[in-house]
This record gives structure tokens, C-alpha cells and sequence, in this order.
């Protein structure tokens, strides 16, 4: 408590402008990190979500469901800094449109 | 990748890059969970937290006192104790109240266990309540829904994701690219398949009460 890392912090995040893949991996892979830290950072947790943002992120396809980040909704939860503003946006939905649709619209042909 | 939660991962892993994108600046920080029942073991409510905790504070220079002294005490016993779901917590609303902005993105909570989840909500309701500068997006399937209004009941305007023809008519476009079999194909069946797929898939997302662009009216 009233540790002065709290009271005058500092950030490396994304110190690189760049695209967004630097961006991001600025985020756990910055270069700055210390040998310590990294060791506190992997004591902390051994949960790596990037390789799994990265896979999902190598398969996704330019342009579906850009739609989203069009909606105001989303615009007014991430740009808005005001407390009135709904902090959780969920969003919804069966199943994607992978295998199994095809599968089941083959039956339709 | 699981193919069934594409559509909600795709729509997480494009908000993270769209908040990465947007806020490359200092002193924000985000934060990704993806769910996956096939990790349940390992999933639980303090595993999330901490994985969360470690990525807003993967910027923040020096790292916490709480956090580094945490480390040195568990280095120094025999048994190395791990941290509890509250210690992790109070750290985390912590740091989290010393970043400018937070986000936390949870794919698929769906595939989260059952029996940790009330714990899970219950941390992510008091970090929302307690850090009006986090920011928590997830994604689920329709029944997750429900819980998010138990948990959640201030905030009614929650968006749904629905998959537009277009997006589907891209994603059949990019499986019939990548067909490891494309002799079976012919001009025919692909003009049938992106002619018939897009349209049933989006009648079968049509929901009473919906607009076409899958937020609630």
C-alpha cells in the first residue's frame, strides 16, 4: 500500500507506434523488460494469451465482422471516459460459421 | 483454432487489436482471456485474474511493490505458495486504478468452468465497480447472456453478435481459397455453396428484437 510504483507509475506499454501487431506485442513482449520482471511476470501467471490471440488472429479474414467496431455502442464503451457509460459490453452468439454450418447446409443442396 | 467459437474469437481477437491500435499511447493497457473448455484444469477464477493482472502490469515500470514483494516471499519458502483469488484481486484493482484506461477482453466465457465462474463474475463485477477506468468486454453464447444481467444488472445496453451475410460470404470465400481438395469442386457446387450458405446461416442468427446489424433495439 502507498508503494511508489502505485503513486508515480511509469508505462512501456506500446512505446513503438506502429501497426497493430507491434503494437500488441509490445504489450507482453517489450524488450525493456528486466530479467526480474519477467520472472515475477511468469511467477504471476504461466498463461500465454498472446500465442493464442496470434493464432486466432492468423485465422481470422480481412473485413468480417468489421461491422462491430462500427456500432456506436462500441465507439461510446471504448472512446468514452465517462463513469456513466456502460463499462461491460458483451457480445453474443451460437456457434460461428465454421465447419459445422457448412456440414449442416450441405444437407440444404 | 476451434472452428465452432470463430466468430466470437474472431470478434475478440479484433476488439484487442482495435484497442491496441486506438490507445498506443502510454499508461493504457490491455488485457486478453481467451476460454477454452480443453484448459479447464487450469482455468480458474485466480488463474484469469493473474493472467489478466500480469498483462496491465507488463507496461508499468517499476513493477508494484505488492506484486514484487509477493514474488520474493513465495521465492523464499520451500513450498513457493502460490497467490489467492483476493490477494490477486486487491492487486489488481490496484494497478488497474493506476493506468489511465484498462481494458480486459474475455473470449468465449461460455467455456469457462461452471463451478469457477460465479467466483469469476464476482471479481469482474467488483473490479468494474471499483475501477470506473477498466473497461470489460467478453463474448458467450445466448445462456452467458443472462448472467451478464445478473452480475451486471446497471448496464442493459449490451450489444449481440450476429454474423452479417457478408461476413459469412467472406469466410466461405476464404474456405473455398483454401480447399486441401479443390478437384472435388466445381464452378457449380461453389456457386450453390456462396449462394446458399451466407443465406442460411444468417436467417438461423435471426432473433425477434434484433436490428440487421445485431445490436439490440
Amino acid at each position: 500500500m502507498g508503494s511508489s510504483a502505485y503513486q508515480n507509475p511509469t508505462f512501456n506499454i506500446n512505446q513503438n507506434v506502429g501497426n497493430v501487431t507491434d503494437s500488441h506485442n509490445n504489450v507482453w513482449n517489450n524488450c525493456t523488460i528486466s530479467d526480474e520482471k519477467r520472472h515475477v511476470l511468469e511467477w504471476l501467471s504461466p498463461m500465454v494469451p498472446r500465442e493464442r490471440h496470434q493464432a486466432v488472429r492468423d485465422g481470422r479474414v480481412d473485413g468480417v465482422g468489421n461491422w462491430l467496431l462500427g456500432t456506436k455502442e462500441f465507439e461510446k464503451w471504448h472512446t468514452s471516459e465517462d463513469e456513466v457509460v456502460n463499462p461491460v459490453l458483451f457480445c453474443y452468439g451460437d456457434p460461428g460459421v465454421g465447419k459445422t454450418y457448412l456440414r449442416c447446409v450441405k444437407a440444404a443442396l | 483454432m476451434r472452428e465452432s467459437n470463430l466468430s466470437a474469437e474472431t470478434k475478440s481477437s479484433l476488439v484487442i487489436d482495435t484497442l491496441c491500435d486506438v490507445f498506443d499511447r502510454d499508461n493504457v493497457a490491455v488485457a486478453c482471456i481467451y476460454c477454452d473448455f480443453h484448459a479447464h484444469k487450469e482455468q480458474t477464477a485466480t488463474g484469469v485474474l493473474a493472467a489478466v493482472l500480469k498483462q496491465l502490469v507488463a507496461g508499468v515500470e517499476p513493477i508494484p511493490d505488492e506484486i514484487k514483494e509477493a514474488f520474493d516471499r513465495a521465492k523464499r519458502k520451500v513450498d513457493g505458495r502460490t497467490l489467492r483469488l483476493a490477494e490477486i484481486r486487491t492487486m489488481l484493482i490496484k494497478s488497474a486504478s493506476s493506468l489511465g484506461r484498462g481494458f480486459i477482453c474475455i473470449d468465449a466465457l461460455d467455456e469457462f468452468s461452471t463451478k469457477h465462474r460465479p467466483e469469476l463474475w464476482g471479481s469482474l463485477q467488483q473490479i468494474v465497480r471499483e475501477c470506473p477506468n477498466i473497461r470489460l468486454f467478453t463474448t458467450g453464447r445466448p445462456h452467458i447472456r443472462e448472467e451478464v444481467k445478473k452480475y451486471f444488472p446497471k448496464y442493459p445496453d449490451l450489444s449481440s453478435v450476429k454474423p452479417t451475410k457478408q461476413d459469412i460470404f467472406g469466410y466461405v470465400t476464404m474456405r473455398l481459397k483454401n480447399d486441401p481438395d479443390p478437384d472435388a469442386m466445381d464452378r457449380e457446387l461453389e456457386a450453390d455453396i456462396l449462394r446458399i450458405i451466407p443465406d442460411k446461416i444468417s436467417g438461423a442468427y435471426a432473433e425477434p428484437g434484433y436490428n440487421e446489424s445485431g445490436v439490440i433495439n
